[in-house]
């Protein structure tokens, strides 16, 4: 393997990472915080606004 | 289900990561949906598969993924779950605060709040600012997919506005084929360029249930949710496992080039290839429109505009010859587009893609028609194949 090739393949990753983590809720855990737009209205609902109500939470796309 | 909600054992929420939230009303009032759905344009819950169900119990813990409603009647509602004492999370992002925080301390961090907040939140006046925070991000985090998705989303969503620049659509584009390239398992990246792209690539039609809806939504006597941004082209375009090409027979309608040039450029035409860069192999959808430049209008009661283009050699086209729609009304100014699709072949290299467009306009001022050719080319990246490393 070239010295360059070595080089390259101990250069850290950038900052972020390049996969962000992927959504995966973990049963037991608590679900991660979201605060996003009603698109009937505009208004902000976030995971808190269900607080004392059991809900399911449907991820799904019109298309 | 719709029982227990009544009942208010349980409550229901979506969350959809489509570009255009509008087109999720109309599908939720054709369903009667009666339960929120919120909008995550940038795929902020960075979701890899939809649909998706989470059980969330009242301390909003996460209590199962239910594939089938039984285990959500018979054990998720009746069951009372230990109260962890979880606090609260944030609230909206305040918008100001996040500008002052950003101008202060111009981190990836802060550049990247800003940017989210504001494409979710903000509105079509701050798109310029929205778009510069990503571009500032991604400066600062150039390997970062998920920046380089949500600049394609504020992008596209310039596009779509009275704000628009030129390029904005490919760079949205070549936005999302970055994020894809960076993060291949991303599945809403990967829908977002299939949105628009060839129907080869397409795993179904995105959008051809909107004509059913209006027409169900309006035989219960109500009227559709309007959507600002109709689906058109790509959007509406089923999957196909076949290419079909143009006759061969088809001939160009100046094949001589004796049509006057429109040197002044006085219709704009902007193209746009989906994906940014194609593969050998397969095809590519190419995006084409055509806009007066404000000086002058179309002609309508002429014959309509047509569009030639060239088959580079090796390569099919869908079709070389093609006739843009006009409305019945005598003049207009409309943006007038076109798609069609290419297939590339195995060998192929980056290619331009030659053709021009013949038109009647008139000039707003002083009146005077015209018919005028318009040459242009459209530049095709091909994606380089990845060379396999060699084993140590």
């Amino acid at each position: 393997m070239k010295l360059i090739t070595i080089l390259a393949c101990l250069l850290p990753m950038s900052s972020s990472a390049a996969q962000e983590t992927a959504y995966r809720p973990a049963v037991g855990q608590p679900h991660p915080h979201f605060v996003l737009p009603n698109i009937e209205n505009g208004k902000a609902v976030s995971l808190d606004s269900f607080r004392g109500r059991k809900f399911l939470l449907f991820h799904f796309a019109s298309w | 289900m719709k029982e227990l909600v009544q009942q208010e054992k349980i409550a229901l929420c979506g969350i959809i990561q489509e570009q255009h939230p509008e087109r999720c009303r109309l599908f939720a009032q054709w369903h009667q949906f009666d339960w929120p759905i919120l909008h995550d344009p940038i795929n902020q819950i960075p979701t890899t598969a939809v649909p998706m169900v989470v059980a969330i119990d009242e301390h909003g813990i996460v209590r199962g993924m239910p594939r089938r409603p039984d285990w959500v009647i018979n054990e998720f509602i009746g069951r009372t779950y230990p109260d962890p004492k979880r606090s609260n999370g944030p609230e909206k992002p305040n918008l100001k605060q996040l500008r002052k925080a950003a101008a202060t301390q111009p981190t990836a961090a802060n550049q990247r709040a800003l940017a989210e907040a504001a494409t979710i939140w903000g509105s079509v006046d701050t798109i310029d600012e929205t778009i510069a925070a990503w571009e500032h991000a991604l400066r600062l985090d150039p390997g970062n997919a998920a920046l380089h998705f949500g600049r394609g989303v504020a992008m596209r969503m310039r596009f779509e506005s009275r704000r628009r620049r030129d390029g904005d659509f490919q760079a949205a584009v070549d936005s999302w084929g970055r994020a894809l390239e960076i993060n291949p398992n991303q599945y809403i990246y990967r829908r977002r360029i299939e949105q628009y792209g060839p129907r080869l690539m397409k795993p179904y039609s995105f959008y051809d249930w909107v004509a059913r809806a209006r027409k169900d939504i309006v035989a219960r006597g109500e009227k559709p949710v309007k959507l600002p941004v109709e689906p058109d082209g790509a959007e509406l375009a089923g999957r196909s496992r076949d290419f079909g090409a143009d006759s061969a027979t088809v001939s160009q309608p100046d094949q001589q080039g004796r049509i006057l040039r429109d040197k002044q450029r006085l219709v704009r035409l902007s193209t746009v290839t989906v994906p940014a860069k194609a593969r050998p192999g397969r095809t590519v959808r190419l995006h084409l429109e055509f806009v007066p430049d404000g000086s002058v209008h179309w002609n309508n009661e002429a014959s309509p505009a047509q569009v030639w283009l060239n088959q580079p050699d090796g390569w099919l086209l869908e079709k070389r010859l093609f006739e843009l729609k006009q409305p019945p009304e005598p003049e207009s100014s409309e943006p007038r587009r076109m798609e069609l699709e290419a297939k590339l072949p195995k060998n192929a290299k980056d290619t331009t893609i030659t053709g021009y467009a013949l038109y009647y306009i008139c000039e707003n001022a002083g009146g005077s028609c015209m018919f005028l050719r318009r040459d242009f080319k459209i530049p095709i990246r091909v994606a380089r194949p990845k060379s396999r490393q060699k084993e140590r």
